[in-house]
């Protein structure tokens, strides 16, 4: 009880300053500190490996990757208020080198067939059923149809929440070839699901 | 700041993604991913289960994370191993300072430590194991033995190399040290072994310290023979490193070894870059491109790369001229020979013809012996004089050759090697005379 009233009196501010004073501490080479971040952050990071790797094992690898790499360059990082943001790209960038590493896994993947994209330009929004949970599975389905480079530009700057330029930096390519891929998967996301839907929506 | 906005979302696509988006762990879920994920770490700074390009990058990180206490979980996972602990010690010689047995014992990590790399080095199959989990702990333990230069330094680097994994860059500094250490200058097999050792193992660490030792000093003054020998094995290793897929790091090491003075360095970037590293030489005006061992490097490189030295002596590069002939490229005399005659060229894009004329004649052979009589029937008058000198002091058999080719050539093509042969000391008026008697 004692300790959920300190939960419930802890205010954003505070728990910001805790935060802060743990990555000073860690960065000074205090393990525990980290240790302590680290449990704060491992469900984010394994939920953004998860969503780039589509494998909760390996997301839960690509994390455990990604804190290790992260406590050795903590020298390195120069915005303390940008932590938390520097480790989420840290653990894309994990998991986007084992996803390249799974090349037979990568070869799996289905391509998405070049009859399959509709490129008539749409001339409304097909979709009406937004939170309906089949229609989430669709989706996710649809996604996961998407040519590699497509889907990883999509996750990166949709679900991840990345810039182009800093999806770009992640998957080491351009802000171009970012752009253009996210586009591309727009297009062929809106084919397949239309394709779905029946062309009727 | 516009470059960093998204592109209208004008489908609403991005909005379906969005919801479609799966959701991070929360609550009892959280808890038990952020346990499993940090139990993970812990295993990875152990040396644990990982295996492949994960382990690498964790191998790598590991270099700079938490030393004591991966070190005390080390000694936990060696103190844990029946393997060692009591098993493979009984009725074994022990190393001094072997782990007290018995239930009351406090064994020392350390000594357990020592325990198993004796134990390793007499290729027991289980301490080899056990040893390739603790990784950096266990490399250090051998690295500890190598520095001692005892009896059983070569052993503990060879088990070093058995243990692989990516060895970090203070590792790789201390097996340079052992390899500079005037005290170990006799230790031909172990200098050996530590630049094997360095060759194989696996990050870049090991390269670079091989660059390191190449770049010594000592290897760019004339060193006695059991220097030039470790600079060979240095260089032969590099090359080796190129040859089992790692070319761009090899390459890396022998530049700055070339560029430290170290001839054979030069050679084996050659050897390893070929035509893309005789240009860098050429353009860098290094004085070793010219060096008994790039032009032995050279012999051996592709026709591409001899041709290309060949077009910048022909192009007035002195030192492609100087490299062309102590490499002795059949090429050069004939490509000499038309660029001295080429009237309209520009001075600069000549060679010189004294220099050219001696290139000539250090090639040699039959190329040579063609080349030189038209170069003393040129224009050039300075090229002239220097093929006559240079034909006066052709051998014998130079005499024969210009017969045959005066037979061979129509009209008056055979006039330059008539008067070459009337050039030649006592064997060319011999082969005229022998001309002249023939009824044709």
């Amino acid at each position: 009880v004692a300790t959920s009233d300190a939960k419930r009196r802890t205010t954003p501010a505070e728990e910001a300053e805790g935060a802060t004073a743990l990555l000073r501490a860690a960065r000074r080479g205090d393990r525990d500190a980290f240790d302590a971040l680290a449990r704060r952050h491992a469900p984010r990071l394994v939920g953004a490996a998860r969503r780039i790797l589509r494998d909760p094992a390996e997301a839960e690898e690509a994390a455990a990757d990604a804190l290790l790499r992260a406590f050795s360059a903590l020298p390195t990082l120069a915005d303390e208020r940008a932590f938390s943001a520097w480790i989420h790209r840290i653990a894309c960038r994990c998991a986007v080198d084992r996803l390249r590493a799974r090349r037979a896994r990568a070869a799996r993947a289905t391509p998405l067939p070049d009859a399959a994209v509709d490129s008539r330009p749409a001339s409304r929004p097909p979709f009406a059923r937004l939170a309906d949970a089949e229609r989430v599975e669709e989706v996710r389905r649809a996604m996961d149809r998407l040519p590699p480079a497509q889907r990883l530009a999509m996750v990166l700057h949709v679900w991840e929440g990345l810039s182009y330029d800093d999806a770009a930096e992640v998957l080491g390519t351009s802000y171009d070839a970012v752009r253009v891929n996210v586009a591309h998967a727009r297009r062929a996301l809106f084919a397949l699901l239309r394709r779905a839907d029946g062309g009727a929506s | 700041v516009s470059r960093r906005q998204r592109p209208p979302d004008a489908d609403g696509v991005d909005a379906l993604v969005l919801a479609a988006r799966p959701a991070d762990p929360t609550g009892a879920s959280a808890e038990a991913v952020a346990v499993r994920v940090l139990a993970r770490v812990a295993a990875l700074e152990t040396g644990g289960s990982s295996s492949g390009p994960s382990s690498r990058r964790a191998e790598r990180a590991r270099e700079g994370v938490g030393s004591r206490r991966f070190a005390k979980s080390f000694a936990a996972v060696l103190l844990a191993s029946a393997a060692f602990a009591a098993g493979t010690s009984a009725g074994r010689r022990h190393d001094a300072g072997s782990p007290p047995s018995g239930p009351f014992a406090e064994p020392d990590p350390s000594v357990a430590l020592a325990h198993a790399v004796g134990a390793g080095m007499r290729g027991d199959p289980a301490a080899l194991a056990t040893l390739r989990r603790g990784g950096a702990a266990a490399r250090a333990a051998c690295l500890d033995r190598v520095a001692r230069a005892g009896d059983d330094a070569s052993g503990a680097l060879a088990l070093f190399g058995r243990i692989g994994g990516v060895v970090g860059s203070g590792e790789a500094e201390s097996l340079a040290r052992a390899h500079a250490r005037a005290d170990l200058a006799g230790r031909v097999d172990l200098r050996r072994g530590i630049v094997a050792a360095l060759a194989g193992a696996g990050g870049d660490s090991g390269v670079a310290a091989l660059s390191r030792l190449l770049c010594a000093s000592r290897f760019a003054v004339p060193a006695d023979d059991g220097d030039d020998a470790a600079e060979s094995e240095v260089v032969a290793a590099l090359r080796d490193v190129a040859a089992r897929g790692r070319p761009g790091l090899a390459l890396r090491a022998l530049r700055d070894g070339a560029d430290a003075g170290s001839a054979r360095a030069a050679a084996g970037t050659v050897s390893v870059g070929g035509s893309q590293e005789i240009d860098r030489l050429l353009s860098r005006r290094c004085a070793l491109a010219a060096s008994d061992e790039v032009a032995a490097a050279l012999r051996a490189a592709s026709d591409t790369a001899r041709a290309l030295v060949v077009r910048r002596a022909a192009a007035g590069d002195p030192r492609a001229l100087a490299l062309a002939a102590a490499a002795r490229l059949e090429d050069l005399p004939s490509a000499l020979t038309a660029a001295l005659a080429d009237a309209g060229a520009p001075g600069a894009a000549r060679p010189d013809p004294t220099a050219a004329v001696a290139a000539i004649a250090a090639v040699g052979g039959a190329p040579a012996w063609r080349a030189l009589p038209l170069l003393r029937a040129g224009d050039d008058a300075s090229a002239a004089r220097a093929a006559s000198a240079a034909i006066r002091a052709l051998p014998p058999a130079a005499a024969s050759a210009m017969r045959a080719l005066a037979l061979g050539s129509v009209g008056s093509r055979a006039a330059p090697y008539l008067a070459a042969l009337a050039e030649m000391g006592d064997e060319g008026p011999v082969a005229l005379a022998d001309l002249a008697n023939r009824p044709a």
